[in-house]
């Protein structure tokens, strides 16, 4: 548990034990996904908190004779904490602006809970036109899968995944242990533990096609999450670099796709650098451009995607003859 | 379109199932797939190489094959 943790916990706390009075540490250690010990520490710490001047009648104040006998919890002298919020605009709309991209991911059953976060936000914001200046855009799962991901993860059971993979363009089934769901760049994520790849794999929330939530309980796995603050590029970065010399009309790749170096070329076009992890998706890539991109290194990289080309090419001639010739 | 059984995904999810009177290998089905103009259509189908083939119209299969050739050229070429 991090100090940072602890704190966004503390001040959740102090409001949730205002509204129920004397609620019992077993319920309050459930609402926050925590054990009871860990909820009487932080009562401990709790205790010392208050206004500046920190003497007994700033600090808040709870019944610890009451705690630790009843096993339940009163709290006051946190008056301070009902005074209403303000914010700035930058604050509000950065408040909204995650809660609706959160919006995105949260299944239908808990979009109620966000809406209701959201309209008490935006009624603390006030006045400040900042929350309607800027809309969030998540692409995620149909509804029905979204519910059953954010189940299976919620209660830490495996998933029978049905997904679409795209470099490849073909469904699998697999089995796998979720481990979270993000949203980058628009997309909805969920990062799971495959046992089809016995690795860590990110699965777009878009191209699952089915969900079933087993019975069977998530294994612990000793895995590292990626770190996404910077974007997809720093998972990227160990991945094989390709050079690929771009016609004028297939730049867009540059514009597309993070690219570790991209120069004009004479005459029009780009040569740019890129990270490949999956030789499938650049044969995907070269084939969809259909020319418009020659592969410059590592030699043979464009091979797979030729050989596809020339087996379709083969199969137009003996399925269709003289009429897919041109 | 006959995609193969399982491949090109958002293709096959997004037609309609169709008849065809092409003798195609085992393992294909046919679809009408809608698209909003020949080149995106071209694009779109020539990435998945020999899981789909354009039955009809022959314009589109005609830009297919044209992409599917210029692809073993800029290989070769390189």
């Amino acid at each position: 548990m991090t100090s940072r943790a602890q704190v966004r916990r503390l001040l959740s706390l102090v409001p949730y034990l205002r509204e129920h009075d004397g609620v019992a540490m077993a319920d309050v250690a459930a609402a926050f996904g925590i054990n009871v010990k860990t909820l009487r520490e932080d009562l401990s710490v709790l205790w010392m908190c208050g206004m500046p001047g920190l003497a007994p009648g700033d600090l808040i104040d709870i019944d610890m004779d009451a705690v630790d006998g009843e096993g339940v919890i009163h709290l006051s002298n946190a008056d301070y904490l009902t005074r209403p919020l303000r914010l700035s605009a930058d604050e509000a709309l950065a408040l909204v602006l995650a809660l609706r991209t959160l919006r995105g991911i949260a299944g239908p059953g808990k979009r109620d809970a966000v809406d209701r976060a959201l309209k008490k936000l935006e009624a603390a914001a006030g006045n400040l036109p900042a929350t309607d200046q800027a809309t969030v855009a998540v692409t995620a799962a149909r509804d029905d899968i979204q519910a059953r991901v954010n189940d299976g993860l919620q209660r830490g059971k495996r998933l029978d995944l049905t997904y679409d993979v795209a470099s490849r363009a073909e469904t699998t089934r697999r089995m796998v242990d979720p481990l979270r769901v993000f949203v980058l760049e628009g997309y909805g994520y969920l990062e799971a533990w495959c046992y089809s790849a016995n690795a860590l794999r990110t699965f777009r929330l878009d191209r699952i096609a089915a969900v079933e939530v087993t019975s069977i309980d998530v294994a612990p796995h000793d895995v590292q999450l990626k770190d996404l603050s910077t974007g997809w590029w720093e998972a990227l970065k160990n991945a094989p670099l390709v050079t690929l010399e771009l016609e004028p009309w297939a730049v867009w790749v540059a514009e597309y796709y993070p690219t570790e170096a991209a120069s004009a070329r004479p005459g029009g076009g780009l040569i740019v650098t890129l990270h490949v992890t999956d030789p499938a998706w650049l044969r995907s890539l070269l084939l969809r451009l259909q020319g418009g991109a020659r592969v410059l290194s590592p030699e043979g990289a464009g091979n797979s995607a030729a050989e596809a080309a020339q087996e379709a090419l083969e199969q137009y001639a003996v399925l269709l003859g003289a009429a897919a010739r041109t | 379109l006959a995609i193969r059984t399982g491949k090109a995904p958002a293709l096959a999810r997004r037609g309609e199932p169709a008849v065809s009177d092409v003798k195609l290998p085992a393992g294909f089905g046919v679809y009408a797939v809608g698209f909003t103009d020949f080149r995106s259509a071209a694009e779109e189908i020539t990435q998945h190489a020999a899981d789909v083939v354009v039955l009809e119209p022959a314009e589109l299969r005609e830009l297919v094959v044209r992409g599917l050739t210029a692809v073993v050229e800029s290989v070769n070429a390189a």
